[in-house]
């Protein structure tokens, strides 16, 4: 069995990496060989996908989407255990995407981790959404109304290794990576992420930090990469019923010039099937950026939701109004 | 609008196409180390024990329940082993259901002797969640069996939910009822459909 992840993890760095096994993967495949016990006692497998279907009715100043009526995204997820006689031990995530009616393929997050006992503490290695801010518990990558990594960090996944985990009402999580956003190591330099995390029984709170080296081109039409970044956040997660609101204050710099933002996302339950969703969020760094989104989201039969949102962005003096809608699908099955 | 190709939307329609035709259950529990904590403050560790259902279960856990299985209940369910010292405590199950205002995301721990110890909420949107949250009512299912009839006062302002609730926690007994055999106690008990 032991073989035959390696043969998998092997072929997918290979494939993924045309210069062969970074180090960051050699880590990880010698983890893997490290960890693996002898006497596995049971493993799942459980796979899950989805469809995002879009039209736009022009491209976005920034963020991703096209003018046009495409197959945004498609992307399975295969999740595997692995238990030994005590319980759940190490977990194995490989996502791939396929963009823009399946012509572009990606890598999303690809790790393994080893569990401790109950969640109190867990050893990430891999490539991972960064535990930083919203981003800890929020991925809005298949969503119309998205959080603003692409414009204050410049990178959402990277490449490294993250402990995490919690204890009573706290928890917490530490990553160093890359800082690539991708699976080579360019520069050498490292990006540090911290979290501590507060969550109760209707909110949730944390404090994190970044330091270190962006080199990252992922916003194609904004590219942030290529700076020293410190970034100081605070996120809060409000279930408000009817309200769910979700907010992100930022502070840092960027080559030593101050930078700051905020994001507030705000979702309306209307019924089981019917939300409203709206965002508003501000950047200053160079350029100022404001952004403000109204949409609403109606919950389908099959697992299909139909979603609509449009959205006004402005760098400096230039503003623009962007109309879409999404028709999504998910699914998930064990195999 | 622009659209630049055709093949874009031949494309398009036809992925639709196929995905809806695949049947599938979207309820991954990923982070539920909290929730079993809270039911088990004792538990030191789970194991996920992954059944792939079976034409025979299925009709028993129907029976059992009383009621259909959604066609999305059907393929497969998630049983949660709670550990402590290489000893079992208990099981956690998860089902989610439908109530006015979105998903009710329902978890019972049951006991060694398969009894419920407590019900909680992971996820519930509905206006009166605070009382639908409450010990008065999940405090009811407290030490009810699958061979209990669950006579459950509902919540007023809250009917609907409530029934959901309950129906949730008839058909996780259902479930546990025979796909759990680690133990003698439950007479229609079957092997494990992995």
């Amino acid at each position: 069995m032991s073989f035959f992840y390696y043969r998998i993890i092997s072929i997918f760095s290979k494939a993924w990496n045309k210069e062969g096994l970074s180090m960051i993967w050699m880590i990880f495949v010698s983890l893997f060989f490290l960890v693996i016990p002898a006497q596995v006692k049971a493993d799942a497998t459980q796979i899950s996908g989805g469809l995002d279907s879009r039209a736009l009715s022009e491209a976005p100043l920034w963020g991703v989407g096209e003018e046009t009526l495409n197959l945004h995204g498609a992307f399975v997820n295969l999740r595997h255990v692995i238990s030994d006689e005590k319980g759940d031990r190490y977990i194995f995530v490989a996502q791939m995407d396929a963009n823009d009616n399946l012509s572009e393929f990606e890598a999303y997050q690809v790790y393994a981790q080893l569990k401790g006992s109950l969640g109190g503490a867990n050893l990430r290695v891999g490539r991972y959404i960064l535990p930083f801010g919203l981003l800890a518990y929020l991925d809005t990558e298949r969503q119309l109304i998205q959080t603003q990594e692409s414009i204050a960090l410049g990178i959402k996944l990277d490449t490294g290794i993250q402990v995490s985990g919690f204890a009573g009402a706290l928890d917490y999580a530490l990553s160093v990576s890359q800082g690539t956003g991708m699976p080579d190591d360019e520069d050498s330099n490292k990006l540090l992420v911290a979290r501590i995390g507060l969550q109760q029984e209707e909110n949730r709170w944390g404090l994190s930090y970044l330091d270190g080296r962006i080199n990252s081109d992922e916003d194609i039409f904004y590219p942030q990469g290529n700076s020293d970044k410190q970034r100081l956040a605070i996120d809060a997660e409000l279930d408000l019923l009817p309200w769910m609101l979700r907010i992100q204050l930022d502070a840092g710099k960027d080559d030593g010039r101050s930078v700051s933002g905020a994001t507030l996302l705000a979702d309306y339950d209307v019924n089981a099937r019917l939300s409203f969703n709206s965002k508003i969020s501000y950047w200053d760094s160079t350029d100022e950026f404001q952004e403000m989104v109204i949409g609403l989201s109606y919950l389908l039969p099959n697992n299909f939701v139909f979603r609509l949102a449009e959205t006004w962005q402005q760098i400096n003096d230039i503003d623009d109004t962007i109309f879409a809608v999404q028709l999504y699908w998910d699914f998930s099955h064990a195999l | 609008m622009p659209y630049k190709s055709p093949w874009k939307y031949i494309l398009f329609i036809v992925t639709l196409l196929v995905s809806n035709v695949a049947q599938a259950d979207v309820c991954v529990w990923r982070d539920p180390e909290r929730t079993m904590i809270r039911l088990f403050p004792e538990a030191k560790d789970y194991k996920t024990e992954v059944y792939k259902l079976k034409p025979d279960q299925i009709e028993r856990i129907e029976a059992l329940a009383g009621m259909p299985l959604h066609s999305t209940e059907k393929v497969e369910y998630n049983l949660y082993a709670i550990t402590a010292d290489g000893r079992t405590l208990g099981w956690v199950l998860a089902l989610a259901g439908t109530g006015e205002y979105g998903v009710i995301e329902t978890v019972v721990g049951l006991d060694a002797d398969h009894s419920i110890r407590g019900v909680y909420l992971q996820r519930v949107r509905e206006r009166k969640r605070k009382a639908l949250k409450s010990a008065d009512f999940l405090g009811q299912f407290r030490g009810k069996t699958q061979q209990d009839s669950l006579d459950i006062k509902p919540v007023a302002g809250a009917e609907k939910a409530s029934t959901e609730i309950t129906r949730l926690v008839k058909k996780m007994l259902a479930y546990e009822a025979v796909l759990n055999t680690h133990s003698a106690t439950h007479s229609n008990a079957s092997t494990k459909g992995e």
